[in-house]
Formats: structure tokens, C-alpha cells, sequence
């Protein structure tokens, strides 16, 4: 079947675009039970992440292939996770999607910007307004104040400091935790600084969230409550997130389960239809 | 701008002690320099300062042994210079020289005025160009004049501490009879020597000074001269001039006119000389001292700095994560450094400058007895504090450059790797 549309189109019949599996054919989902192909004119059609045969090698004595073509599209708005053993290259994704680190073949474009042998300088420019990470160990800088580490995104956006601090005061508001601005991260629980993470993650509006193992270091009761964080952030700010874990339950709570094995996605499972 | 200042004092407040204990070294290395240069300024100005008022351009000479047969007379002959001898020089060099002082010296004897005596008279017989010969001052009546000389008049010109020793304070003793050796001479002047920093007849205040020819004619030695000190005009230097006056001698006295130890001679431009390369020598080697301390306190901010950097490296790590470029690590490395040597460079400027101001004013500016009045006053001149600042800065420059350059090679990937 040929169909000429769009995103929009795909949405409004109660379909989410959900992989390509070649030039035309798309995979669409309706529910978790009926994924079925259909082919489209894919014109119209912008990836939030678009990567396509991403091949990554560590080059050292004995080099390490460590990604072997990896093709993955996400739309925006989805909330993803990324599953899989250690060594399988789910880290390597992560930094690549990251723009942390480069890759050797392929093509990753995100958010209609294709990412490609840039420059430290702009490399960090683009995650400063694209990508906001949030890390397993919160990552906060210890002798900045919370206010001062959700702030520090902006301030390498050049924001003066007073609109700075109005801006992160109000996401640590939308995090419930306004009380705690002028406290230290060694102050703080661990679900607490997660969630003083999570608002720097937002602060400068990216379009991303990445979130590598964000409950790792939490016990269930935070893990919940961040979880739950997190899937708000994406039903009301429509942020797409991508989390990397290795908990079933984090994982079945998303939308979305990627599998990665040995270097390839191993399955891509549709979890739940928005 | 503020802003990133802000973030420089962060990061250097969160380690006080530390910061403290980096900049320590800088700031001591800069105190030592500054204390030695200041110090080794103060007695180079005041050993140059009590040289310079010497005439330099002289020239001290008299005869000595010839060691070349010349004439059929042979070696080893005493050259004994006269009066004659200075005539003919004063003739002869007109265009050169300024003045002409022939020297005797009669050795140190006692000398006695009714009850008083002082023992340590240096007994000299001149002319009155020996005055000129130092700076002093006359307290009373008058130098010695041409009638003296021609008369040979026992009259005597004497020294402070002469006149300190024989007569009662503020008398004038003018007139008055001092007894030397069994001879009796009037006092018709009281000189004082301004400064003692250079005594060529031993101390010149206890100088009693005699026309040359009563002195010859009392001590028995005819009409020989045992010194004679030519000060030359500015314009000729006297180091050069030796040849051309030993030449006006060397005839007269049969002397071989390439003997060169024929005369002695006390070059006091070469001696002055000799002090400035001594003093240019050792101010070069307080400089190397200094820096050295000030290099070492560097060295120390840069070591501690990449101690700091490779502990920060999740911090740095977290900070490019989130969009920090190379060069706003870089800069901000570097600021620090600067900062940091700035602010203990500062405080070592100005903790040395207030040292030598306490050195200078303890001391009164004297650095002994009053016999010796060189004035040693450590000084700081504004030159040399921009120097030392320029030096401070580019050193902190010098000394962030190799740790700001680690920091900016950390990539956000090694803070994740850091778990």
C-alpha cells in the first residue's frame, strides 16, 4: 500500500510511526498486539533521531568493533528504553547519541541537525541546546549550590545570572524540591539529587533527555518517584527521553524497548500506544 | 565578564588552604626578590654614591724601581720624583690636566696644643689642591695658599678630629701654636671631611696638612715627592693619560720609555670600575637568586595546578557535558593560575616593599659606626615593581598553560567513564 503522509497523518489515524524498515516501508504500530508494515512516500518525515548503519570500532591492540550497523528512529515526544548486557554497546549508543563521542560509518541526525565529525567546540555546542543528560551517579558538581548546578547549562549559554537563577528556581520548583535551592548536593538524597539533575537535564529546553541508568544508584521507592519524574517531563513537556537500563521494571515502564546485542539492536518492542 | 570571575573565585575558594599553599610559593619567591634587589639597590646606590664623590678622573702615581737598563744606568734604581718634576708636568700637560697635587707623607705622629694632645696626626705636605682631592668642608679659617708654599711657612691645616682632640668645642683655634715632633706650627684652618667612604691617606680628618716645602724642609727629605695625584680635565679620561705623564718623567730620570714598572700608579677610575662590575655582578646574581625562588613558586602553582585539574576531571568532564567549549576551560584554568599568582604576587610586592621601608628606617639609613657613612637605602623603584608585576603575570600565564591544556583535553565522556 502507498500512502503520501506525514507524521500528523500517521497520528490521526491512530498509528505511530515506528521504524523504518527500508527506504519505503515503515513499520507502524497501532497496539502492542498489531505492528504491521505499510509502505509510505517517506518525504514529509523528520526523526527526532535518525541513525542509520552506525558502525563504531575502539581502536586499540586488539580493536574492538563495538557497534555493527545500528539503524534507529525515534520520533519525537517517545519515551525510550535501551536494554542490554554490559559489552553489548549500549554505552558506546548512548555517548554517540550524546554527541559525546564520534562514530566511524553511518549517519546520525538529530533533530533535522546531521551530526558528523564536528568540532569539540561545536560538539559541546550542541549538546548544551539539544541533549540534556541526566547520569546514574547525579553527576552534580559538589561545591555549586543546587540553584547553581541546574543554572550552569544557561550560564554556558551566556543568560545573565539573575535570569539564570529565576529559570532554575523554577524548574526546581516544577521538581518540588524550591525549598532546596541554596543546599549543597552532599546535603541532599540521592532522589533528591536526581531530581536536581533531572531539572538541569530540562533547563535549557533540549530536545532530547538522555538518561543513562538514572534509578541505578536509587532504592525502589526513589526509583519509582523519579521514574514517574521522568514520565511526566515526557507526557507534558513532550521531551523525548531515552533511558539505558538494565532493570526490567524501569524498562516496562517506557513506551518503547530497544534490545542491543552484540553491537546490533537484537528487538525493538512497542510497549504502549500513546 | 563578572560572571566569569565569579566562577573563578568559586573554584579557587573551595580549596582555601590549598589556594593558600599554592600561591605561598609565588608570593615568596617574589618577597625575595624584591628584598634582595631592593637591598642590593640600596648598597650599590650608596657605595657608588660615596665613590662618585671622589674625583674620578685622577690619577695616583709615584716612583718605583726601574726594571729596564736604559743609558748604560742600570736596573733596579729607585726613580724619585721632586719638584721639578711637578713643574714640568703642569708645563708641559696644560691642555690635559685640571690640577696637579704632589703628596709627602711624614708618617703619624702626636701632635699638642698646651695640654691637649692627639696621638693619630697623619702628617702630610701638599699643596692647596689636597683639599680638592675630597669633599670636605672648612670649619675654620683658610686652606693653604701659594705664599705658604713659597715662604715655607709653618702653618698647618687641620683635620676635625685634630681639632676636636686639642682645642675646646667651637674655639677658634686659628693663629694658635700646635706642636708636632717638636715643632711648632700656626693653625690657620679647620677642614671637615664630608665623606670617609674612600680614604686614600687613611682618615682624612685627622689630617695635618703642611705646605709641602716646610714639610720637606722638616722632615729632612729635600726636594723629593713620594706621590703625586693629577685630577684631569673632564674631557680626557684618566686611565688613558697614564703613558703621557709617565712620558713627561722618563727623561728626566733615565728611565727605559717602555718600562712599565717604573711607576706606580692607583688608578681611580679603575678601582671605581671595578666596583661597578663588582656591584653589576652581584645585582645580576641577586636577580638570578630572586627569579630563581619566584621560577620556583611558579613551578610549584603550575605542579599543584595539575594535581587539581586530573582531580577535577569529572567536574571538567560534567561542565563540557553540558556545553562548556574547550576554550571556556581553558580560560577559566588559566584565570585561575592568573589569580592565584596575581593575588600572592601582590601581596609579596607589597609585603617586600614594607620590609625595606622598616629595613630603611630602622637603619637611619647607615649601615655602620659613624666612621663609615654609607648610606644604604633599600629602594624600590616604580620600574622595578611594573617589572616584577609583568613578570608575575606572564609567569601565571606561563604556569597555567600546561595544566589549562590538560583540562581542556578532558572530554565529557571521561567524567561518565568515571564511575
Amino acid at each position: 500500500m502507498w500512502v503520501s503522509t506525514t507524521k500528523q497523518n500517521l497520528h490521526s489515524q491512530g498509528c505511530r510511526l515506528y521504524s523504518i524498515l527500508n527506504n519505503r516501508t515503515y513499520l507502524c504500530a497501532i497496539n502492542k498486539n498489531n505492528i504491521h508494515k505499510q509502505q509510505y512516500k517517506p518525504l514529509h518525515i523528520i526523526f527526532m533521531i535518525d541513525l542509520k548503519g552506525i558502525h563504531k570500532t575502539y581502536q586499540s591492540a586488539t580493536p574492538l568493533h563495538v557497534l555493527k550497523g545500528i539503524d534507529l528512529h525515534i520520533d519525537e515526544g517517545e519515551l525510550v528504553s535501551i536494554m542490554g548486557a554490559s559489552g553489548s554497546g549500549k554505552s558506546t549508543l548512548l555517548n554517540i547519541l550524546g554527541i559525546l563521542d564520534d562514530y566511524d560509518e553511518g549517519s546520525y541526525t538529530l533533530a533535522g541537525t546531521p551530526i558528523r565529525h564536528l568540532s569539540e567546540t561545536r560538539a559541546a555546542e550542541l549538546r548544551n541546546c539539544l541533549i540534556g543528560f541526566v547520569f546514574q551517579s547525579f553527576n552534580l558538581i559538589g561545591f555549586k549550590t543546587a540553584l547553581e548546578n541546574v543554572a550552569l547549562p544557561l550560564y554556558y549559554q551566556g543568560v545573565g545570572r539573575r535570569k539564570r537563577n529565576e529559570m532554575a528556581l523554577e524548574y526546581l520548583d516544577m521538581m518540588g524540591l524550591k525549598d532546596w535551592h541554596d543546599h549543597y548536593p552532599n546535603e541532599m538524597s540521592g532522589g533528591q539529587k536526581q531530581r536536581v539533575a533531572i531539572a538541569r537535564a530540562l533547563i535549557a529546553n533540549p530536545k532530547i533527555i538522555l538518561a543513562d541508568e538514572p534509578t541505578g544508584a536509587l532504592d525502589s521507592k526513589t526509583t519509582i518517584e523519579v521514574m514517574e519524574l521522568l514520565k511526566r517531563v515526557n507526557r507534558e513537556q513532550g521531551k523525548t527521553i531515552i533511558i539505558v537500563t538494565h532493570e526490567q521494571d524501569i524498562a516496562q515502564a517506557t513506551d518503547r524497548l530497544i534490545h542491543i546485542k552484540d553491537g546490533l539492536i537484537d528487538s525493538d518492542t512497542c510497549l504502549s500506544i500513546p | 565578564m563578572f560572571e566569569f570571575w565569579l566562577e573563578v573565585k568559586q573554584t579557587i575558594t573551595r580549596n582555601k588552604w590549598r589556594s593558600i599553599m599554592t600561591a605561598f610559593g609565588v608570593f615568596w619567591g617574589l618577597l625575595m626578590l624584591m628584598i634582595l634587589v631592593g637591598i642590593g639597590n640600596g648598597v650599590n646606590d650608596g657605595i657608588m654614591g660615596a665613590l662618585t664623590t671622589v674625583p674620578s678622573n685622577s690619577l695616583i702615581y709615584g716612583g718605583s724601581m726601574t726594571t729596564m737598563p736604559y743609558k748604560g744606568f742600570g736596573r733596579d734604581r729607585f726613580v724619585q720624583l721632586d719638584n721639578e718634576d711637578v713643574g714640568i708636568l703642569e708645563t708641559r700637560l696644560e691642555d690635559y690636566i685640571s690640577f696637579v697635587t704632589p703628596v709627602n707623607q711624614a708618617g703619624s705622629m702626636a701632635a699638642s696644643h698646651g695640654e691637649h694632645s692627639y696621638k693619630g696626626a697623619t702628617v702630610i705636605g701638599s699643596n692647596a689642591n689636597y683639599l680638592k682631592t675630597f669633599p670636605q668642608k672648612m670649619l675654620f679659617g683658610r686652606n693653604l695658599n701659594e705664599i705658604d708654599i713659597r715662604e715655607r711657612r709653618k702653618n698647618c691645616v687641620i683635620g676635625n678630629k685634630v681639632y676636636k682632640a686639642l682645642f675646646p668645642k667651637g674655639e677658634n683655634p686659628c693663629g694658635e701654636l700646635v706642636q708636632v715632633n717638636g715643632i711648632y706650627y700656626t693653625v690657620v684652618g679647620v677642614f671637615e671631611a664630608l665623606s670617609s667612604a674612600v680614604q686614600i691617606m687613611g682618615d682624612d680628618n685627622e689630617t695635618f696638612l703642611l705646605p709641602i716645602t716646610t714639610e720637606q724642609l722638616c722632615y729632612n727629605q729635600g726636594n723629593s715627592i713620594a706621590m703625586i695625584f693629577v685630577t684631569f680635565k673632564d674631557e680626557y679620561d684618566a686611565s688613558k693619560m697614564k703613558d703621557m705623564v709617565f712620558n713627561v718623567h722618563r727623561p728626566r730620570h733615565y728611565v727605559h720609555p717602555d718600562d712599565k714598572n717604573a711607576f706606580w700608579a692607583f688608578d681611580l677610575a679603575e678601582i671605581i670600575n671595578m666596583f661597578r662590575y663588582l656591584f653589576l655582578g652581584i645585582e645580576v646574581l641577586l636577580w638570578i637568586v630572586g627569579c630563581g625562588s619566584l621560577l620556583a613558586g611558579l613551578v610549584g602553582i603550575s605542579n599543584i595546578m595539575l594535581v587539581t585539574v586530573k582531580e577535577r576531571t569529572q567536574e571538567i568532564g560534567i561542565r563540557r557535558a553540558l556545553g562548556a567549549k574547550p576554550r571556556t576551560i581553558l580560560t577559566q584554568i588559566l584565570a585561575e593560575s592568573l589569580v592565584l599568582t596575581t593575588a600572592a604576587g601582590m601581596v609579596g610586592l607589597m609585603l617586600g616593599t614594607w620590609i625595606l621601608q622598616i629595613i630603611s628606617m630602622v637603619n637611619g639609613g647607615n649601615i655602620n659606626s659613624e666612621d663609615n657613612e654609607i648610606t644604604i637605602d633599600p629602594s624600590l623603584d616604580f620600574d622595578l615593581a611594573i617589572t616584577a608585576l609583568i613578570v608575575i603575570l606572564i609567569g601565571g600565564l606561563l604556569a597555567g598553560w600546561m595544566p589549562a591544556n590538560r583540562a581542556m583535553k578532558i572530554k565529557a565522556i571521561d567524567a561518565l567513564r568515571d564511575e
